[in-house]
């Protein structure tokens, strides 16, 4: 199994387990909430799916950041649980396949996009919630002394789960699923097209505010 | 003008020098199959897409001798080649190379596809000797001339003096005195080609000897 996959269910886990300790140990009375909002800041452990088919087939991901400020959109009872947004994302690779990729190095993602989504609190710390998030991706590569840059539009579906022991400090986890449809030209050969990419992107970190 | 003014101009210059100007978002693939001169298929040859001197893909054949791979494009049409069984300038293994340059019918900007089946030569190697057998002092002066194993499809690279065909040919010569009677020479060039021996001895006439290469080794001896 992918060692990223591993860490994730291990840390989903963990995270589990230290919601349901803090809810033996503190019995103080959350007052009700009003608005969601947050400045979430991840560690992604981007992984390619369906890869030999699409983008991604000659690369491997290392690591990336992930940051999105969500805030409630709308007012209201139901309004609160809209979320808006928008963020951006940084992240690594290695071409491994140079036949698949073409002769370059040190792929780097840059992606910004914009949000929309829907949260709820499932009790006095945990906060579940969606986030759909559009926008633009951008590789860079480096090829004999020139750059290499793909672009393509950015689809982003984000599950989240986020613990809140404290009013501005809190702990998220977000198995994030990304689409990206390429710009890239290419021949189709054996099915495969530059054109599809997509990413898993499993993501742990901490909300502010 | 202050010569100090176009310093900047001529940095950037030199900058630009030797660089290409990859195409964003694009990618070509190439494949083919390479097989020898007898039509067997040849494996682990390299097949190397540059541009201007820089390695935009490459890629290697199969068991079956195919290749394929996707590489980066660039703007530099005239600078175009597509190398096969050469790595860092070098021939590899028992096969000669092919050089494909930029012309009409080989011209990858036009289409992002292309296939391209190539035969390759095997090498051969001649160990050629001369030797002086006789009491008799004579002064040889002589000339090899031999296809070395590059292939160009283009007659319009020449990178030596002299260009026969679309072959890169070699030419060395020495002579051999009392002092330094006998020379012992190995040359690489690919089977049914043939080396070119001319020589004089004490400024006589100039005689020609032709060795054909019939097998990957063949060994050769002039005795005067």
């Amino acid at each position: 199994m992918n060692l990223h996959i591993k860490k994730s269910i291990f840390l989903v886990l963990l995270l589990i387990t230290q919601v349901l300790l803090a809810q033996d140990s503190i019995s103080v009375a959350k007052p009700k909430r009003t608005y969601y909002h947050g400045l979430f800041v991840g560690y992604m452990m981007p992984s390619g799916i369906f890869a030999n088919k699409g983008y991604s087939k000659g690369l491997k991901y290392n690591h990336g950041l992930d940051f999105q400020l969500l805030f409630s959109g709308l007012k209201g009872d139901f309004g609160k649980h809209i979320l808006m947004g928008y963020g951006m994302s940084f992240m690594k690779a290695d071409v491994v396949d140079i036949q698949a990729m073409g002769n370059y190095t040190n792929p780097k993602t840059f992606a910004m996009n914009v949000n929309t989504g829907y949260a709820a609190d499932l009790n006095r710390y945990l906060e579940a919630s969606i986030r759909l998030g559009v926008g633009l991706i951008y590789y860079k590569g480096e090829a004999n002394g020139d750059g290499i840059r793909d672009t393509g539009v950015s689809l982003t579906m984000a599950p989240l789960l986020r613990y809140s022991p404290y009013k501005y400090f809190g702990l998220y986890i977000s198995p994030a699923i990304q689409y990206n449809k390429m710009d890239t030209n290419a021949p189709k050969i054996d099915g495969r097209n530059f054109r599809t990419h997509w990413l898993f992107l499993p993501t742990l970190g901490i909300t502010l505010f | 003008m202050k010569a100090y003014r176009i310093l900047p101009l001529l940095f950037i210059f030199f900058l630009l020098q030797g660089c290409i100007d990859i195409i964003d978002n694009k990618r070509i693939y190439l494949e083919g199959t390479i097989t020898d001169g007898d039509g067997f298929p040849v494996a682990d040859v390299p097949v190397v897409y540059k541009m201007n001197g820089f390695t935009l893909g490459y890629g290697f054949t199969d068991t079956k001798g195919q290749y394929g791979f996707y590489s980066l494009e660039a703007d530099a049409k005239s600078e175009m080649r597509l190398e096969i069984n050469r790595m860092y300038d070098e021939v590899r293994g028992n096969y000669s190379s092919v050089i494909i340059t930029d012309d009409d019918e080989f011209s990858f900007q036009e289409n992002d596809y292309r296939k391209l089946d190539i035969t390759l030569q095997k090498k051969s190697t001649l160990q050629f000797s001369i030797n002086h057998v006789t009491n008799i002092n004579a002064d040889l002066d002589w000339d090899l001339q031999y296809t070395y194993t590059n292939y160009y499809n283009s007659c319009l690279k020449v990178y030596t003096d002299v260009f026969t065909g679309c072959y890169e040919t070699f030419q060395i010569n020495g002579t051999q005195n009392s002092e330094t009677p006998h020379k012992d020479i190995s040359i690489t060039s690919f089977i049914n080609q043939e080396v070119i021996f001319t020589y004089q001895i004490n400024g006589g006439n100039t005689e020609t000897v032709s060795i054909p290469l019939t097998s990957e080794n063949v060994t050769y001896e002039f005795t005067y």
